[in-house]
C-alpha cells in the first residue's frame, strides 16, 4: 500500500488498530516506519548542512548571538567549566539535571536512549518570546523583557522542550488534535515533576505552575499554565479541566496547548493521591506504550493497564490503577465497557 | 496595503494578531511580494512549540495569504513582520 510515496506491507490503519489492542510490535513498527521515513528524507540534508558530532549524550550550548539561527557559536560543551554568560550556564545546568533525572529514574540514555547529544541554542533572535524543540535540538529566546524573560533559565521550560524530544523517540505523538495535546501533556507532566525535584519540593509545597519564572510582572498572569487549575494561569489561559469544555476549534493545531489541560488535571489529581514518583513511573511507562495517533481514551486505558502491571510487580501503590481511573473520570474520561 | 499578521502556537500557546495598513515603497513592496509568492519548502514536521506565522496582505490588485513555521520563515519576511508590528505600536 502506498500513500504519498510511502509504502507499507500492512496498511497503517491496521497497524494502528492492532497497536490500540496492545500489540507492542505493531506500535513499534508504526512508529519506526514514520521515523525511518523522516530520517531517510532528512539524512542527506543534515549531512550537507551540519557538522557531525559524536553522540555521547553530551551537552553543547550554542549562542545564537541574537540572530534567528542555530549553532552559531559554541560557548560551552560537556565538562567545560562555567563561562561568563549566565544564560549559557543555566541552559547547561538545567539540561544536565533533566538528563540525570531520566537516566537515574528510568535508565534512559539521553533523549533517544541512544546517547543523542543535547544541543541547546540560547539568545535566539531579538526579544524572542519562545522556546522550541525542532526534532534535533532545543532553542531558547531571551524574551522581550516586557512580558517574558529568559526561557533557558527555567527548569520546567527546559524539561518541557527536552521531553518533546523524548516523546518523539518513544511514541512519536502526532502534533495535532488529541495526540498533539497528549504530546504537550507529557512535556508538562515531566516539566512539573522535574521542577519539583529541582526545587526539592513536596507535592503540597509545589505550585504546579508551568512557566512561572519566564513571565514578568507586566504579564497578565502568574504563569503559562497550571496543572492544578487549568484555565487560571493567566488572562489568555483557555485550558479546560474537563471534557465538557473540550476545545473544538482549529487554532493551535486544534488546541494542542489548550486541551492538554484535561489530562494535566488528571495527572495532578492522581499525584495528590499517589505521590509524584509512582505517577512518574506510570506516566513514563504509558508513554512508551502509546502510538502516533493515540487519543485521550487510549491514554487513559493504557495508563490504567500500566498501573495494574506495575502493581502486580509490587513497585507502586496497590490502589494506583483505581486512583488513576477515578482521576480520569473526574475530568470526564471513563472507560468504555466492552 | 492592508495586513493581518497572526502568530500562534509557541510554548505559551498564546496567539497574537496584528491588523492594520502599512505604507510601503514600490521596491519594498515588490521585494516582499516576490518572497511571499515563492513556494514554501523544508517544512519541519518534528517542530514542537514553534511559532506559526500567518500573513494576509490585500489591496492595490494584490491579495495574498501565506503561512510559515519557525523552520521556513524567510529572513526578509521575519524582518518585515517585526518592523510592521513595531510600527503598529
Amino acid at each position: 500500500m502506498c500513500q504519498n510515496h510511502h509504502c507499507f506491507i500492512v496498511p497503517p490503519h491496521i497497524l494502528e488498530g492492532l497497536a490500540k489492542r496492545g500489540n507492542l510490535d505493531c506500535k513499534r513498527t508504526l512508529n519506526d516506519t514514520y521515523r525511518i521515513l523522516h530520517k531517510r528524507n532528512t539524512a542527506l540534508d543534515n549531512l550537507l548542512i551540519r557538522e557531525l558530532i559524536p553522540a555521547k549524550g553530551d551537552r553543547f550550548i550554542f549562542d545564537s548571538q541574537n540572530k534567528y539561527e542555530q549553532r552559531v557559536l559554541l560557548i560551552r560543551k560537556e565538562k567545560d567549566p562555567d563561562v561568563e554568560d549566565r544564560t549559557v550556564n543555566e541552559a547547561y545546568d538545567t539540561s544536565g539535571f533533566v538528563r540525570a533525572y531520566f537516566s537515574g529514574i528510568f535508565g534512559l540514555n539521553s533523549i533517544d536512549n541512544e546517547g543523542l547529544d543535547i544541543i541547546c541554542n540560547v539568545h535566539y533572535g531579538q526579544g524572542y518570546n519562545n522556546a522550541f524543540w525542532d526534532g534535533d535540538e532545543m532553542t531558547y529566546g531571551d524574551g522581550d523583557g516586557v512580558e517574558f524573560t529568559n526561557f533557558a533559565s527555567a527548569i520546567d521550560v527546559v524539561a518541557h522542550e527536552l521531553v518533546h524530544g523524548i516523546t518523539q523517540f518513544l511514541a512519536n505523538l502526532e502534533y495535532q488534535g488529541q495526540s498533539g495535546a497528549l504530546n504537550e501533556h507529557f512535556s508538562d507532566v515531566f516539566g512539573t515533576i522535574i521542577k519539583q525535584k529541582y526545587l526539592k519540593q513536596s507535592i503540597t509545597e509545589a505550585d504546579w505552575l508551568i512557566g512561572d519564572t519566564v513571565v514578568t510582572e507586566k504579564f497578565p498572569g502568574k504563569a503559562i499554565r497550571s496543572m492544578k487549575s487549568p484555565g487560571t494561569a493567566n488572562d489568555f489561559d483557555a485550558q479546560p479541566d474537563h471534557m465538557d469544555n473540550y476545545y473544538t476549534g482549529m487554532a493551535d493545531n486544534q488546541g494542542v496547548h489548550i486541551n492538554s489541560g484535561i489530562p494535566n488535571k488528571a495527572f495532578y489529581l492522581s499525584s495528590i493521591e499517589l505521590g509524584i514518583d509512582d505517577c512518574a513511573l506510570i506516566w513514563f511507562n504509558t508513554l512508551k506504550k502509546l502510538w502516533r495517533t493515540a487519543k485521550f481514551n487510549d491514554m487513559m486505558e493504557i495508563s490504567v493497564e500500566t498501573a495494574q502491571e506495575l502493581q502486580k510487580q509490587g513497585g507502586i501503590n496497590p490502589v494506583a490503577s483505581k486512583v488513576i481511573e477515578q482521576s480520569f473520570a473526574q475530568v470526564g474520561l471513563t472507560q468504555v465497557m466492552a | 496595503m492592508n495586513y493581518k499578521i497572526r502568530i500562534e502556537v509557541g510554548f505559551a500557546g498564546i496567539s497574537k494578531e496584528y491588523v492594520g495598513e502599512v505604507i510601503m515603497g514600490r521596491k519594498e513592496k515588490d521585494n516582499l511580494k516576490r518572497v511571499l509568492i515563492k513556494k514554501i519548502e523544508n517544512t519541519n514536521p518534528k517542530l514542537r512549540d514553534g511559532f506559526v506565522y500567518s500573513i494576509d496582505l490585500w489591496g492595490e490588485n494584490f491579495e495574498h495569504r501565506m503561512t510559515y513555521d519557525e523552520s521556513n520563515l524567510p529572513e526578509s519576511v521575519r524582518q518585515w513582520i517585526e518592523k510592521t508590528i513595531e510600527k503598529s505600536g
